[in-house]
């Protein structure tokens, strides 16, 4: 591997603990200039491109616990699809509201309402999609993640069902604004819409971030919040010598994955301790 | 100097040399360790999480520069750093008074 592929490779491990995209790749930009001038300064001192990029990376600690703590500290910021979705919110209450005034344009706006629900829909998808997504990749982080087994917790499958109801409310809606008395139903299915793409759109939050935050129960050799996790199903997951092992956890009782033989199953607890010494 | 007392001081120290001049992270770790005389020192694990923490308070903003053929971020101070740094710099020196009332007794 080349010198500026395994400082890619160490930048990436940093960006991989970013939840948007935006930001992970101005930390990229970040990191990538403090490493090349790290390395530019030890090159000056005589060592080679390799002892510099090592000794550059070491100096910057375990790639992962940055990455973390770089995104428990994210600034509050406005992203471009919670722009989006306020700009949607708001031509939609115009819609709605066209009613009380005028019915004039109705023909015309029937269809632009239904292309941003349409829209609105497509963007809850994506966030629940993008945030799921992002979970499956923490389980392949090179540390050790703890997290719940099940894709969902009970709680998050109550706001999963909401997440359907609410899509399902947009789909009654839309139909019912286009087949039925247009003078009753449509003012009233549009601000139906309104509460719906709001339900869709927070849930579809609800449930990514939910299943985000459990992703992360370990960090830097710190366990966090585990007592929480006692109770549910946990997938211990971490890297021992490039060696990725994993355990299931069901009530005590753990039943191995892969990379792990059964004599070798100890308690979640020894794993923890295991991990700490290694690390 | 203990690690837990450090801690508390880092962002008024990022105050303080920002408001001499723009620094980006990498110039910010040298300048510390070259004021201190290597006595203070931050990690990159430290430093940059801080940095950003204190963006998303306003005490500090950023601009990206082109600087050896790459992007840089180069931080400065903000209004509200300036006034953060002076409300951090009273209560330190109110904190060194106290506390040097207390051990002073003892030497």
């Amino acid at each position: 591997m080349t010198e500026e592929k395994r400082q890619e490779k160490f930048i990436r491990r940093i960006t991989d603990q970013i939840h948007d995209r935006e930001r992970a790749n101005e930390i990229k930009d970040e990191m990538r200039d403090h490493l090349e001038t790290a390395v530019a300064d030890y090159r000056q001192m005589g060592l080679s491109l390799e002892e510099a990029g090592e000794k550059a990376r070491k100096q910057m600690g375990d790639p992962a616990t940055l990455g973390y703590a770089l995104e428990h500290n994210a600034p509050k910021r406005l992203t471009k699809w919670h722009a989006l979705i306020i700009l949607l919110f708001a031509l939609q209450g115009i819609i709605a509201s066209r009613f009380v005034f005028n019915s004039w344009a109705k023909g015309v706006f029937d269809w632009l309402d239904l292309l941003i629900v349409g829209a609105m829909i497509i963007i809850a998808s994506v966030m629940v999609w993008n945030n799921l997504k992002k979970q499956t990749q923490q389980g392949k982080q090179p540390i050790m993640v703890i997290r719940a087994n099940e894709t969902l917790s009970s709680l998050d499958q109550v706001t999963t069902g909401m997440l359907l109801l609410g899509m399902g409310l947009v789909v009654l809606g839309t139909v019912m604004s286009i087949f039925g008395d247009e003078r009753t139903t449509v003012p009233v299915m549009n601000s139906l819409f309104l509460a719906t793409n709001w339900i869709v759109i927070w849930t579809g939050q609800r449930v990514g971030s939910a299943v985000y935050a459990e992703g992360i129960q370990f960090n830097g050799g710190k366990l966090l919040s585990w007592s929480e996790y006692k109770s549910y199903r946990v997938l211990v997951s971490h890297t021992k010598k490039g060696k990725v092992y994993q355990i299931k956890l069901y009530g005590g009782k753990m039943e191995p994955i892969l990379g792990v033989e059964s004599s070798q199953l100890r308690t979640v607890e020894t794993l923890v301790s295991q991990y700490l010494n290694y690390a | 100097m203990n690690k837990e007392l450090r801690k508390g001081i880092n962002p008024s120290l990022i105050l303080a040399l920002l408001q001499q001049e723009s620094l980006y992270g990498y110039a910010l770790i040298e300048r510390l360790m070259l004021k201190t005389g290597g006595a203070l020192e931050w990690k990159e694990g430290t430093l940059y999480p801080l940095l950003h923490q204190m963006e998303g308070k306003g005490w500090i903003q950023s601009e990206w520069q082109v600087a050896e053929g790459r992007r840089r971020k180069v931080y400065s101070i903000t209004k509200k750093g300036h006034g953060e740094l002076q409300k951090q710099k009273e209560e330190w020196v109110a904190l060194q008074v106290a506390i040097g009332s207390v051990l002073g007794e003892t030497t």
